[in-house]
């Protein structure tokens, strides 16, 4: 409700409460900041844990930030509220696009109107984009999954593994990277498949192709999810044909796949916490604002973003979180 | 089989060559030849993929062949009804996942860990939203297709908006419907563990016979094939049509909401924007099996036969080693496949009927 009064109050009193207010007040010493992340949808535990983020910063830092986010993750109306964002002359604008190339036009509208903006979740739009922030080099999430994979696997046996599609670039960089990674570091991995399984991030799409390569290959010993259905689905077919000694791994969320973990049908689940995503993006515009440098090296403040790297305007952390039976109670996204 | 809409194929024909010649050039059977071009289509591509992979046969193959399609072969039966009257539904998905929803969200409420409740208030929501479906049709004489969509988009609508639905995920789930998923009623070992033949069955057999049942040995079927064949001479007849209307379009959203509960049960998820999308999957499983669009004609072994052979695309991809690309193309080979064939007989067996209303 805040959210929306804001948005419409900004919109209609602009030149009364912006431009006005601007002009007396001259530059925002009085004013506080006024950092508003957009993110692709409202009232999904994830944007719920990343607002819980964007909040602290604001308590921290003694700014207003807040977020937003339309009801369904439909791109026009998060463009359209990033629009109002620009009318209302907020400081910075985060967002998490739905679709980079539909929001791409606002945002550049957006910097044309001198207001900093920080990407999440959309290497593309560095550039546009003050700064894209990621949680992690996807490459090293790829390889941390299937080292997580070995080591649970005991390093040996054939193993297989489902993406949402085979083009879905950051499904396929994690399994390309962690694939290569494996067949140098752990030689006695056998990997059955010629590609990994698509389920087009759809329960049921998972849930039959996973029981149908189980029952191809009955001495499976190992699987690997890039996406939250194939993992929490195999996870849900090892239970299923009660085949405990095979071990799953990947992506997974603790609402979703925390259960799995408790049941030992799961191994480990490795996210990134949206929280602190949100903290850091609102971190790097504040950073801008005041004028401060963003290099390589600096402290963002945030588990896993103490040392950045930084590379063709995307931030990197080194942020990967993996969930766990024992951890995993913690989280409440 | 439906006696009441079988011609009697030709008797002893000799060998199964002539036999498959005279279903192709329409000499043989009516509709009971559809459905053994459907079976010899199902039993070629079998054996070309044992072929591939001669572990495929086995009863293994069979148990998770009936696990993945039991809940879609439900709600096909349902969508069976429809088009055979003449109508087509393609509001069932997403009454499905209104119905599962409705029923998960309201089992926690109360507090009621009990899979009846659950099923008694799926079904029951299921079959409210086909009534209006069908008093909505019968009332504004609407073609069905429009005021189905229009009804999908409203389910949706009211979950979202006015339910505010969110993902119900397994830890939050009653154990009744978790455990419903995953029964079984014997097993037998596969690898180090065990695959079993699901519970869903129970449900897929009752609707299968009672669909079976409801066209072929009651009144309203008997009305329903004759408005699908011709609405103006069954309305003449005195078919009343807001009854039919009801029964069959409540029969289609029961089977749905039963559907939904088996589909979210097996997955362990109730996701509202799940499932809605996947129609046009089952509609072509439907016209396969021999349903046709135009109405009148369509029968449950159809649907059986249909779905199976679907399912069986869907599931034998990993098997053979093709890309999940390919069941489309399949799917749709078969679909152009069975209806070209099935077109081509009634040309020619209007023609020799004198009748040029299809040529």
């Amino acid at each position: 409700m805040l959210t929306r009064r804001t948005v419409l109050a900004g919109g209609a009193g602009i030149l009364a409460a912006g431009v006005a207010g601007r002009a007396a007040f001259g530059a925002a010493s009085d004013k506080k900041l006024e950092i508003v992340m957009c993110a692709k949808q409202e009232g999904i535990s994830w944007f719920d844990d990343m607002r819980v983020g964007v909040n602290q910063f604001g308590k921290d830092f003694g700014v207003n930030a807040y977020q937003i986010a339309p009801e369904t993750g439909d791109p026009a109306k998060q463009a359209q509220m990033v629009e109002s964002l620009i009318a209302k002359r907020v400081d910075a604008i985060l967002v998490v696009p739905n679709d980079p190339q539909s929001i791409r036009p606002v945002l550049e509208q957006a910097r044309k109107a001198g207001i900093t903006v920080i990407s999440h979740e959309a290497q593309s739009l560095a550039g546009v984009s003050h700064f894209d922030v990621e949680a992690f080099k996807n490459e090293d999430f790829g390889a941390l999954m299937f080292d997580n994979l070995a080591k649970a696997m005991g390093g040996e046996g054939k193993y297989a593994g489902i993406v949402g599609a085979l083009t879905m670039e950051t499904h396929m960089q994690w399994f390309k990277a962690g694939f290569e990674h494996a067949k140098k570091t752990y030689p006695k991995l056998e990997f059955v498949l010629a590609e990994p399984i698509e389920d087009n991030n759809d329960e049921k799409t998972a849930l039959d192709k996973i029981n149908e390569t189980l029952k191809k290959y009955p001495d499976l010993k190992g699987l690997f999810g890039c996406s939250v259905s194939g993992t929490s689905m195999a996870a849900l077919a090892v239970e299923k044909l009660r085949r405990k000694d095979i071990k799953v791994v990947g992506l997974g969320l603790p609402s979703i796949n925390g259960i799995y973990l408790d049941e030992g049908s799961e191994q480990e689940a490795q996210c990134w916490r949206p929280a602190d995503a949100g903290y850091v993006a609102a971190y790097v515009a504040y950073k801008l604002l005041k004028g401060e440098p963003i290099a390589a090296g600096i402290d963002l403040k945030r588990p896993g973003y103490a040392n950045v790297t930084l590379e063709n305007g995307v931030i990197y952390g080194n942020a990967t979180l993996v969930l766990t039976k024992e951890n995993w109670k913690d989280y409440k996204f | 089989m439906e006696p009441m809409h079988e011609e009697s194929l030709e008797p002893n024909a000799a060998g199964w060559r002539s036999r498959l010649l005279a279903q192709l050039t329409g000499r043989g059977g009516g509709r009971g030849g559809g459905i053994s071009l459907l079976a010899g289509l199902i039993l070629i591509y079998v054996v070309m993929v044992a072929l591939r992979s001669p572990d495929f046969l086995s009863l293994a193959s069979l148990l998770d062949l009936i696990r993945s399609g039991a809940a879609w072969t439900v709600v096909a039966l349902g969508v069976l009804v429809v088009m055979v009257s003449g109508g087509i539904d393609v509001s069932f998905l997403a009454n499905a996942i209104l119905s599962a929803y409705v029923a998960t969200a309201l089992s926690r409420w109360f507090g009621i860990d009990s899979l009846t409740f659950a099923l008694v208030v799926a079904i029951g929501v299921g079959a409210l939203v086909g009534a209006v479906n069908g008093l909505i049709i019968y009332l504004f004489s609407l073609p069905t297709l429009i005021t189905t969509l229009a009804m999908q988009g409203v389910i949706q609508g009211v979950l979202m908006v006015f339910l505010g639905a969110q993902p119900i995920t397994a830890s939050r789930m009653p154990i009744s419907l978790r455990n419903f998923g995953t029964d079984v009623l014997f097993e037998v070992p596969l690898g180090p563990g065990y695959i079993g033949l699901t519970v869903f069955v129970i449900p897929l057999v009752i609707a299968a016979i009672s669909t079976w049942l409801l066209l072929n040995r009651t009144a309203i079927g008997r009305a329903t094939y004759a408005l699908g064949s011709n609405p103006t001479a069954a309305l003449r007849c005195g078919v009343n049509l807001l009854k039919v209307n009801l029964v069959i379009y409540s029969y289609a959203g029961a089977l749905a909401g039963l559907m939904g509960l088996m589909m979210v049960s097996d997955i362990r998820l109730v996701d509202p924007v799940t499932l809605v999308g996947n129609e046009l999957f089952v509609l072509a499983a439907v016209v396969i099996g021999g349903a046709k669009l135009t109405g009148g004609a369509g029968s449950v072994t159809g649907v059986l036969l249909g779905m199976t052979l679907v399912t069986l695309l869907n599931n034998t991809l990993v098997t053979i080693g093709l890309s999940a690309s390919w069941n489309r193309f399949f799917i749709g080979f078969a679909l152009v496949f069975i209806a070209s064939i099935s077109h081509y007989r009634a040309k020619l067996r209007n023609l020799r009927q004198l009748n040029f209303d299809n040529i």
